[in-house]
């Protein structure tokens, strides 16, 4: 389809038929919030199990949880989603998954690694002179780790925790490839039937900039009220 | 499992990767030094306004930016562009956004007295910044450009769903070939390892060379 | 395993303790007891052993061999309760160590709430208490971060005394504070001392040794190399690396 640079001042009126389609971009979100929140809370369980593992006295725990954390670092997600959804299953008979289930698990996986060295982090910058005085005031195990370690580490790597969270909602897209149905593949979808391909795009994209800057401005925002004081 | 053939073509697909990732990284670069420097200004304006442009490319995701150049392209240009010129500026664009942040913190770790010192001397601007930070900020941003290569080369995968053959495409391929799909994915994953896993270790013995700079290791 | 008695006078009694960090032997075989109601003062050049021996009266540091009795608990038997061992003996540490995510008033009560299971109101009332002897009750909703190095230390000394301990360690108390900072915690120290609550502090300040100190033990190389009664240990020592030392630190 032939178009001069003249037509360009039309693609701005064009923008407007996507409006028509907003339902099905909302549905779209829906699903990429789903999928995000649950690859977060999975992600920094899991996150948490490699953290401590890495910090482990015994060689062997040690060893397989940084070589855990280093592959999923050093690969890409996209193929980390290829090998769950279409690898194991032609592996194991019988067994398959669907797409939401191969993406929360290929995603939560792949940010486990991320969240672990984050968390690892955190608990490394709390100094063991203040580990010591909790034990001395005969403060037990658990009780130091609850009121101590974890309050401390988290206002910590807070930050970082939410630079996470952004990056697994703008990783989310990628889910869109096997068919997922979310943000992504159903702006792929309005794409496809209103044949305006660049502009929805384009909105797309606006989208996922502004949700990632919402959501760092309200983990700011949360810093500042809850998690006093932050100059530790 | 995978003949000889096949793992040759996996390993085309690896030099294509490569390829792309570090013809994307170098124009990326130039760009971002601009930016970066941008970034670095003391003029609000300035600062603002090239903020928004790293917002955008480091704010979305690169399968976005690729489809709108894919898509894009076609009405700007008017015949059909080859999935690697689309390939090559969408990666270019989203490593200028990482690239420009490197460069606005390698300015900025610069003590200010160099720029005082130059300035007094009576050099304009870009004598400064080209011939005076430039070469400091260079150094200075290595190790963390090393990451953001390691972030390129992951990323790049996502090119091949623009029809763009690099190694995650030509395990697609492969994968049609023979249906042996979880060998052939795990044997690509194992080269994306090898390759990235090397680059970060030598990243990590370049920061120990340069040595003691407070720009924080970004972690991807 | 707590002792009956007679034996409670004694609070701390150390029989021939040793103690290895891999091949090095940093305590050589050490006899030390503390009475109740006695401060002693440990001092020796670093390195000698005089942190990691008070460090085992609480059990953050295991000793291989040996005998080691403190508040009645034998503290590195298998069997006793670290936790409530720790509910008798107090350590202030030479940083401080407060909690820094957590208010002056958390800071001093949270042992007492979850350890002691006192009730909120309770414990705010003992810790107002300690803070307004120290005079730093309006810091109790503050954070230690705005806190001076001093008044930061005697938080740190609070918190220990809330808990109600048999006996008070101290590690260098005063050695990471600004000279103007270190006479209000010495006072603090000096009071405590007073009031007869058994105390252990290794420090170089021996104006305070000679207030408060009824005993001076000098360690070198982790061996006590001697002790004795104040006056004596600082002015006229029978030993003489114990006397080369003390016109050292010299008298402030």
């Amino acid at each position: 389809m032939k178009q001069g640079k003249g037509s360009l001042f039309m693609y701005v009126i064009h923008f407007g038929e996507i409006f028509g389609y907003l339902d099905i971009l909302w549905a779209g979100m829906l699903v990429t919030f789903k999928l995000s929140v649950l690859t977060m809370l999975i992600g920094t369980i899991l996150g948490i199990f490699v953290a401590i593992a890495r910090l482990s006295k015994n060689r062997l725990v040690c060893f397989f949880s940084t070589m855990y954390v280093e592959v999923l670092r050093n690969v890409p997600v996209l193929l980390v989603l290829y090998i769950i959804y279409y690898g194991i299953p032609s592996h194991i008979k019988g067994l398959s998954f669907n797409p939401f289930w191969a993406s929360v698990i290929a995603l939560s996986v792949n940010s486990s690694a991320y969240e672990s060295e984050i968390i690892r982090g955190g608990i490394k910058g709390i100094m063991k002179e203040e580990i010591e005085a909790a034990f001395s005031l005969s403060l037990r195990k658990m009780q130091v780790f609850y009121y101590i370690i974890i309050p401390h580490a988290l206002r910590l790597i807070w930050d970082a925790l939410g630079n996470q969270l952004v990056a697994i909602i703008l990783g989310s897209s990628i889910t869109s490839i096997i068919t997922l149905g979310e943000l992504t593949y159903n702006a792929l979808e309005i794409g496809s039937r209103t044949a305006r391909h660049f502009e929805i795009f384009v909105v797309l994209l606006l989208i996922y900039v502004v949700l990632g800057f919402i959501l760092s401005s309200l983990f700011r925002l949360i810093k500042k009220l809850f998690l006093r004081p932050m100059n530790l | 499992m995978l003949n000889f053939n096949q793992f040759i073509l996996l390993l085309k697909g690896l030099q294509l990767t490569l390829e792309i990732s570090i013809l994307g990284m170098l124009a990326g670069s130039i760009i971002g030094i601009v930016i970066g420097f941008l970034r670095a200004s003391k003029n609000p304006i300035i600062k603002n306004i090239s903020r928004i442009y790293v917002e955008i490319f480091r704010g979305s995701p690169l399968l976005i930016q690729l489809f709108i150049i894919y898509y894009g392209l076609p009405i700007l240009f008017d015949f059909n562009v080859s999935a690697f010129v689309t390939a090559f500026i969408a990666v270019t664009l989203y490593t200028s956004g990482y690239m420009a942040e490197v460069f606005k913190a390698s300015i900025e770790a610069i003590s200010i007295t160099q720029w005082e010192s130059a300035y007094s001397l009576g050099l304009p601007y870009p004598v400064i910044a080209l011939q005076i930070i430039l070469p400091q900020a260079l150094k200075i941003a290595l190790p963390p450009a090393i990451g953001v290569l390691i972030l390129v080369i992951k990323d790049s995968s996502l090119a091949s769903v623009i029809g763009f053959t690099e190694l995650t495409r030509m395990s697609n391929i492969v994968r049609a070939q023979t249906f042996t799909t979880f060998n052939v994915y795990a044997i690509a994953a194992l080269l994306y390892f090898i390759v990235c896993y090397a680059i970060s270790r030598l990243g990590n013995y370049l920061e120990k060379r340069i040595g003691g700079n407070e720009i924080h290791k970004i972690n991807y | 395993m707590v002792a009956q008695g007679k034996e409670m006078e004694i609070m701390v009694k150390a029989r021939n303790v040793h103690k290895w960090f891999g091949k090095n032997h940093v305590l050589q075989g050490i006899n030390f007891e503390v009475k109740k109601r006695e401060t002693v003062v440990i001092c020796g050049p670093s390195g000698s052993g005089k942190s990691t021996f008070i460090r085992t009266f609480n059990g953050l540091e295991p000793i291989q061999k040996g005998e080691l009795i403190v508040a009645g608990y034998n503290v590195h038997s298998r069997t006793t309760s670290l936790h409530k061992l720790r509910e008798e003996v107090g350590l202030v540490f030479q940083h401080f160590n407060l909690f820094p995510h957590l208010t002056v008033l958390d800071n001093i009560t949270l042992a007492l709430r979850k350890s002691k299971h006192m009730k909120k109101n309770d414990a705010e009332e003992i810790a107002y208490k300690f803070l307004n002897r120290v005079k730093l009750a309006e810091k109790a909703k503050s954070y230690p971060s705005s806190l001076s190095g001093g008044q930061r230390q005697r938080v740190a000394i609070v918190r220990g005394l809330a808990m109600n301990p048999k006996i008070m360690l101290f590690d260098e108390p005063t050695s990471a504070l600004d000279p103007e900072l270190i006479g209000d915690v010495l006072n603090l120290m000096e009071e405590l001392s007073n009031e007869g609550i058994t105390m252990v502090v290794i420090t170089h300040e021996l104006g305070f040794a000679e207030r408060a100190a009824d005993r001076v033990a000098f360690f070198n190389e982790g061996k006590i190399i001697e002790e004795g009664e104040t006056k004596k240990m600082i002015y006229d020592p029978d030993n003489a690396r114990t006397r080369k030392f003390m016109g050292q630190i010299g008298l402030k």
